[in-house]
């Protein structure tokens, strides 16, 4: 077994680190495998990142690219791996497709060496054989393989769980009840996605977050909902979304720019819900570093919910 | 229902120049009528872009345009496709706006039919037309994808040579008589006469070409490098400007003649590990062989926002590093003004032209 | 027997430039005026400052080129002989003082280019994708907003240590961010040092995206002219920066050279002041393109149009049937 040299591995604390963290860090743990995981995004991070990537790149894959920069010469690789789909309308963006050549083009003259597992199951590769296959790349046998996915997929079904849980209990809160759809990596960023979450909690709002959910449900209630929409995690938002929507008093889609998938999916979320009433606000967000704009904005649409309860309120009074 | 029952109106998006082939299998194999809309215009693009959400990519706007000129040119029944990308969904979006808007028509979405069974595309086939005969669908079928290879074979020797036609406007005089060919055809045999017709004209107008000429190789998303209206008419720009060009991406390399992901990706391994797209590795295995071929330089087309093409161009930029040849990135969005192509064309047109002269 | 001379027009959005040259590449000529919105009247008043500045016993204009934004329009103007677009003209100029340049960096009033040479040859460039922001109209609009005239925004900076972040990916994020920036108490000059920084990083981060800049690099256009951002260019590239004295004639001075390299030759004649140009905007109702043609009169008579797509709407065709 491979214990002499043992590589360290960098994570990005970006993109799909945010959904499969308890995963990746406990598969690694459970082999002995060092890992370092970059810093929480910050200015530095956000700049160097816009600096190495394609200007008209999604400002999430810009983020995560400027975490790979952060990671280089504290560690041996840099671990990106390759999501493609799980299934039949069950795909993933495409930039996780192309993420671990997008990181190898980008840092070539970096000579970065990139670590990867490849999910493509239309393609005969689920997630358990590929991490296998993952653990024998480094060096290690099947059996300590296998079992280091098991503990790392108990530990991600009860990180999810515990989210969707505590999600349902916010749904029964008594407070001004906000509805989040938004990409995981964007509602955890430290410099983008937190901050809003932060203001709202603050103007004393619950915030739900939406993909907090149990997936199967909502994967069922968004074929409902749009028969063809065909990205995973997009079903899990607007699936939650059309099965909690009635228990919320608004609704925020957030969204990066340019993100591809939520450029169609926000809007047949828009146009599903327009009969139903409850106040929807979009917001997308560039790789701007002030929030002035965005808070105006935020602060306007907690008075319109505040107000409508108060009105539905004397209605039943 | 009885034998004579009425008829479906049938349309479909405008797609580069492939209608003809659409109407041919609707009309031959299925025994419908097809409706063709007008070629696009500023006013396509204006209808959708009203209609679209704002952050979606570009095509996306040209075909609901397309869509709703169908609707007004008399269609009850509008298909789409399916598609890997963003594509996929197109469908649906577009069905939910123009019934907003209040159009009654039928539908046939085959991403809704894009299950993994291919059984369920003949359910499909049957929402068109309730008694399909199989032998009857699948020789129109047949045709009307070699009718879309013939487009292709065409297209590709128009822009390697109408730049260096003598008589102006001969080539595209003979083009326009082979699409009008393409369009009213209703058998085989008017398949094969209109395309031999046109190849022959080709062989036998007079072109002066220069030795060596300059090539172009184009390369990019597949919908807007494809489609003239949605590129600006790129390539015949570049073609007046006395260039070769060349586009290998078309309908009958990627998806009839494809020589298959794995076989292309060997290909370009040293720049991917991974396939990193739905055209991406055609596109990259694309660029590195015009690049190999001596070619003077390489034009890469998407429309705004088209996430697979931004993500190969950190791989293009290597090839262009690599093997010293120019690469142009060409970003479209609903802008129908050429101006501002115009500039960066022929800049691009003088260096490659300046580099020549000086290898020489 | 007079000598030959050329002239070169470069019409931007914002400025206007012209030079006279003689073979030898010496200027015998020059004027930089404001372009104003109107080409045709900036054009005028160029060719009278030019026309004023040399003897026209000894020389004669024998070929013209035209470059810049409004190439098009003012070359069918001056009947010019070359019409060539803004970044050849830039290489060419730039060669003929700089022979062994690498990189150009150029800002302009609404473009911004970079072009990368070897040898004298353009290897390969590339221009803004996106909108105006962090070119010099971007500058301007923000030196209005801080009450600072635009041309004294360089040396402000410079008295900067701390310039202040600010977001300059877009123009309408960056006023935003500024409007904020100012309430939060951030000083003027680190505001404007912040300015010319977000300049240089808005520009590398999209047309210097993936480039090797090598030296010597050669700075030009409008906003070569604030030492601020020629400052903070050094600063981020870590290399010293040229800015030509005569950087912001370079597109004439290429349009010049390409002239007279061109073999088209025709006598200019400095008589157009009193010579009425018009330019109507017909929009061409052939087919639902809607085509915005544009044509150009000279004393009533339609010398040139353009912005045409197809065969309907062919105005020379269609006037040729008429007479």
């Amino acid at each position: 077994m491979a214990t002499s040299q043992k590589p360290v591995v960098g994570i990005p604390r970006a993109l799909l680190y945010h959904r499969y963290a308890a995963l990746w860090q406990t598969y690694f743990k459970s082999l002995g495998v060092e890992t370092v995981v970059s810093a929480p995004t910050d200015r530095v991070i956000a700049e160097a990142g816009a600096r190495a990537a394609g200007d008209e790149m999604c400002l999430s894959l810009k983020v995560y690219l400027g975490h790979v920069a952060s990671l280089i010469g504290k560690c041996d690789c840099i671990f990106v791996p390759r999501i493609v789909d799980f299934g039949i309308r069950r795909v993933m963006c495409t930039t996780f497709e192309g993420l671990p050549d997008i990181v190898a083009n980008v840092f070539r003259d970096e000579h970065l060496k990139v670590l990867s597992y490849n999910v493509n199951v239309q393609g005969g590769l689920g997630e358990k054989e590929a991490m296998i296959a993952l653990g024998r790349e480094l060096g290690f046998s099947r059996k300590a393989a296998k079992k280091a996915y098991k503990a790392g997929f108990a530990a991600q079904k009860a990180a999810d769980d515990a989210a969707a849980a505590k999600a349902e209990k916010q749904y029964k809160a008594k407070g001004l009840k906000i509805i989040l759809g938004a990409h995981r990596y964007v509602t955890e960023d430290a410099y983008y996605g937190r901050p809003v979450i932060q203001y709202l909690k603050e103007k004393g709002a619950e915030v739900i977050l939406a993909d907090a959910v149990e997936r199967k449900s909502a994967r069922r209630a968004a074929r409902q909902f749009s028969p063809t929409m065909k990205w995973e995690v997009s079903r899990e938002i607007a699936g939650s979304i059309a099965m909690h929507e009635h228990l919320a008093d608004g609704i925020i889609l957030m969204s990066v720019y340019p993100c591809a998938l939520d450029s169609m999916v926000d809007d047949m979320i828009v146009r599903k819900l327009k009969d139903s009433g409850v106040p929807i606000l979009t917001l997308t967000m560039d790789a701007q570093s002030g929030t002035a704009g965005l808070e105006t904005r935020l602060e306007s649409f907690l008075d319109i919910l505040t107000l409508r309860r108060r009105a539905k309120q004397e209605v039943k009074a | 229902m009885s034998q004579n029952e009425t008829k479906r109106k049938v349309a479909f998006p405008m797609i580069a120049h492939y209608n003809p082939a659409v109407k041919y299998l609707i009309e031959q194999g299925l025994g419908q009528i097809y409706v063709m809309q007008p070629a696009m215009t500023r006013r396509t693009m204006a209808l959708g872009e009203k209609l679209a959400p704002d952050m979606v990519c570009t095509p996306f706007k040209t075909i609901l345009g397309s869509m709703i000129e169908a609707l007004e040119a008399g269609a009850d029944t509008l298909i789409m496709t399916m598609g890997y990308c963003r594509l996929g969904y197109y469908g649906e979006l577009a069905e939910s706006i123009l019934r907003e808007q209040g159009y009654t028509f039928d539908y046939v979405n085959f991403a809704e039919y894009t299950t993994g069974r291919p059984k369920d595309y003949l359910k499909a086939l049957k929402a068109i037309t309730p008694h399909p005969r199989p032998p009857k669908v699948l020789k129109a079928l047949k045709e009307a994808l070699d009718m879309v290879q013939h487009i292709d074979d065409i297209e590709c020797q128009y822009y390697m040579n109408c730049g260096f036609e003598t008589e102006k406007g001969s080539f595209k005089a003979a083009l326009n008589r082979f699409f009008k060919a393409m369009t009213s055809a209703k058998s085989r045999k008017d398949i094969d006469r209109g395309y031999r017709a046109c190849l022959n004209a080709f062989e036998t107008l007079p072109v002066k070409k220069p030795e060596p000429v300059l090539k172009v190789g184009l390369i990019g998303e597949y919908f807007t490098v494809m489609d003239a209206f949605s590129n600006l008419d790129l390539e015949q720009a570049l073609a007046d400007m006395g260039v070769e060009v060349h586009r290998w991406m078309n309908v009958s390399h990627r998806n009839l003649d494809y020589p298959g992901e794995k076989n292309l990706h060997v290909r370009i391994k040293d720049y991917c590990r991974y396939e990193m797209g739905p055209t991406s590795t055609a596109n990259i295995w694309k660029a590195k062989k015009y690049a190999e071929d001596g070619f003077d330089g390489i034009i890469h087309v998407k429309s705004a926002g088209c996430t697979p093409e931004i993500e190969i161009m950190p791989v293009l930029r290597r090839i262009s590093e690599d093997y010293k040849i120019p690469v142009l990135f060409l970003t479209y969005d609903t802008e129908t003004a050429t101006a501002g192509l115009m500039t960066r064309l022929e800049a691009f047109y003088d260096m490659i032209a300046m580099r020549r002269k000086v290898i020489l | 027997m007079k000598k030959e001379a050329y002239l070169g027009v470069d019409v931007g959005s914002i400025s206007t430039k012209g030079v006279i040259m003689d073979g030898d590449k010496n200027l015998l000529a020059s004027a930089y005026i404001w372009t104003e919105g109107d080409p045709i009247g900036a054009v005028k008043r160029l060719i009278e400052k030019l026309g004023a500045q040399f003897d026209r016993n000894a020389w004669q204009v024998v070929a013209t080129g035209t470059t810049g934004s409004a190439r098009k329009l003012v070359g069918a103007m001056l009947g010019a002989t070359v019409v060539k677009n803004e970044i050849t003209a830039h290489a060419v100029g730039t060669t003929a003082y700089h022979p062994d340049v690498r990189t150009i960096l150029e800002i302009g009033g609404q473009d911004s280019k970079i072009i990368l040479l070897e040898n004298g040859i353009a290897i390969d460039y590339a221009m803004n994708t996106l909108c105006a922001a962090g070119t010099g109209a971007f500058l301007s609009s923000q030196s209005r907003r801080l009450g600072i005239p635009v041309e004294d925004m360089g040396a402000v900076a410079l008295k900067s240590a701390h310039p202040t972040h600010i977001a300059a990916r877009c123009t309408v994020f960056a006023e935003s961010d500024l409007v904020h920036k100012i309430q939060m108490g951030h000083t003027k000059e680190d505001i404007v040092a912040g300015l010319c920084e977000a300049v240089v990083g808005n520009y590398l981060n999209n047309v210097g995206k993936g480039k090797r800049i090598q030296e010597p690099i050669v700075f030009q256009g409008g906003v070569s002219k604030n030492i601020g951002v020629v400052k903070a260019f050094e600063r981020a590239l870590g290399a010293p920066v040229i800015v030509d004295e005569n950087g912001h004639l370079m597109g004439a001075i290429g349009a010049a050279i390409l002239a007279k390299h061109h073999d088209a030759r025709k006598v200019f004649d400095f008589g157009i002041e009193n010579v009425a140009f018009k330019t109507r905007e017909v929009i061409c109702g052939q087919c639902p393109n809607r085509c915005e043609i544009i044509c150009v009169y000279r004393d009533g008579k339609l010398i040139d149009n353009w912005g045409n797509r197809c065969e309907k709407g062919d105005i020379t065709a269609r006037q040729a049937k008429h007479a």
